[in-house]
């Protein structure tokens, strides 16, 4: 009958609606890191909508919508928009002392909180930029436990990757970040860099 | 627990991985090595901060529209089942 049709209907999309459309912001938070670019941020986070409404049923109640959402925008961004962005910078991740920005800022001298101090000239935009310029496999770590606050586990079910996998991963996106925003300040003046 | 111990668990700790007996354990480390202590709180603050400014919230004016046009093809597809 066409009238309960339609409000199943309704039921799908009321439930949709509650549960799913709320992390609609986060998931533009992060897919604008992924793509770096507002309009590719928008075109993903509606595919990724759509098509988490297309398939709503095969969602389980009670799981975690969150995690499932960045789970389906994550598998579009990886099979249909990394190779359009891919990071315009490669860096050799190896290359990379272990306590880097530690023993810069430790070598800054005895003020107290040298890192407070470089944080505090170091603005958001520079921060986004230099997240934005990280490669994809370690930026997609970083965001997603940097800013969406996902377990290890729940970034290993979202990217499909072994536990070991993401803590490596983002073991080396942070020393990276940590490498780029200390390059970062000493090229804007924002530190001295240190006499070797 | 050493300090090499210690440091092979700061990423654990910053992140609220680490299980409550590591926590303690290097707690502990903590106590009586100055250098460990100066690295994980130099690290904790830098993860702190760059989280403070990832998460400090952009200006969206876009959003409500991109939120229009989702709901509106989530419109179409409802009609499409009919």
């Amino acid at each position: 009958m066409a009238e309960s049709n339609s409000d199943k209907r309704s039921a799908k999309r009321k439930s949709f609606e509650s549960e799913a459309i709320p992390h609609m912001e986060a998931l533009l938070r992060t897919a604008l890191r992924m793509t770096r670019n507002q309009g590719d941020a928008e075109d993903l986070v509606q595919e990724a909508i759509v098509k988490a409404y297309r398939n709503w049923d095969k969602f389980e109640p009670g799981t975690n919508c969150r995690a499932w959402l960045f789970r389906i925008m994550t598998n579009i961004f990886i099979n249909e928009y990394r190779s359009k962005s891919r990071s315009p910078v490669s860096i050799d991740v190896d290359d990379i002392d272990e306590n880097y920005l530690y023993g810069q800022l430790a070598s800054l001298g005895p003020e107290n909180n040298p890192e407070r101090e470089l944080f505090n000239k170091i603005l958001d935009d520079d921060i986004k930029k230099t997240i934005d310029e990280l490669p994809d496999d370690f930026k997609m770590v970083v965001v997603l436990s940097f800013i969406e606050d996902f377990s290890y586990q729940e970034i290993a079910d979202i990217m499909d990757l072994q536990l070991g996998t993401v803590k490596s991963r983002l073991h080396r996106g942070r020393k990276l970040l940590q490498k780029q925003l200390y390059d970062y300040a000493v090229k804007n003046g924002y530190i001295k860099e240190r006499t070797r | 627990m050493n300090c090499q111990e210690a440091l092979s668990l700061l990423y654990d700790i910053i992140d609220k991985e680490a299980s409550e007996i590591d926590v303690a354990q290097v707690q502990e480390h903590l106590n009586r090595c100055r250098d460990c202590a100066g690295i994980y709180k130099i690290e904790e603050s830098i993860s702190r901060l760059i989280q403070e400014k990832l998460k400090h919230k952009e200006p969206t004016p876009c959003f409500d529209v991109l939120k229009s046009n989702v709901l509106q093809q989530l419109d179409d597809i409802d009609a499409e089942n009919c």
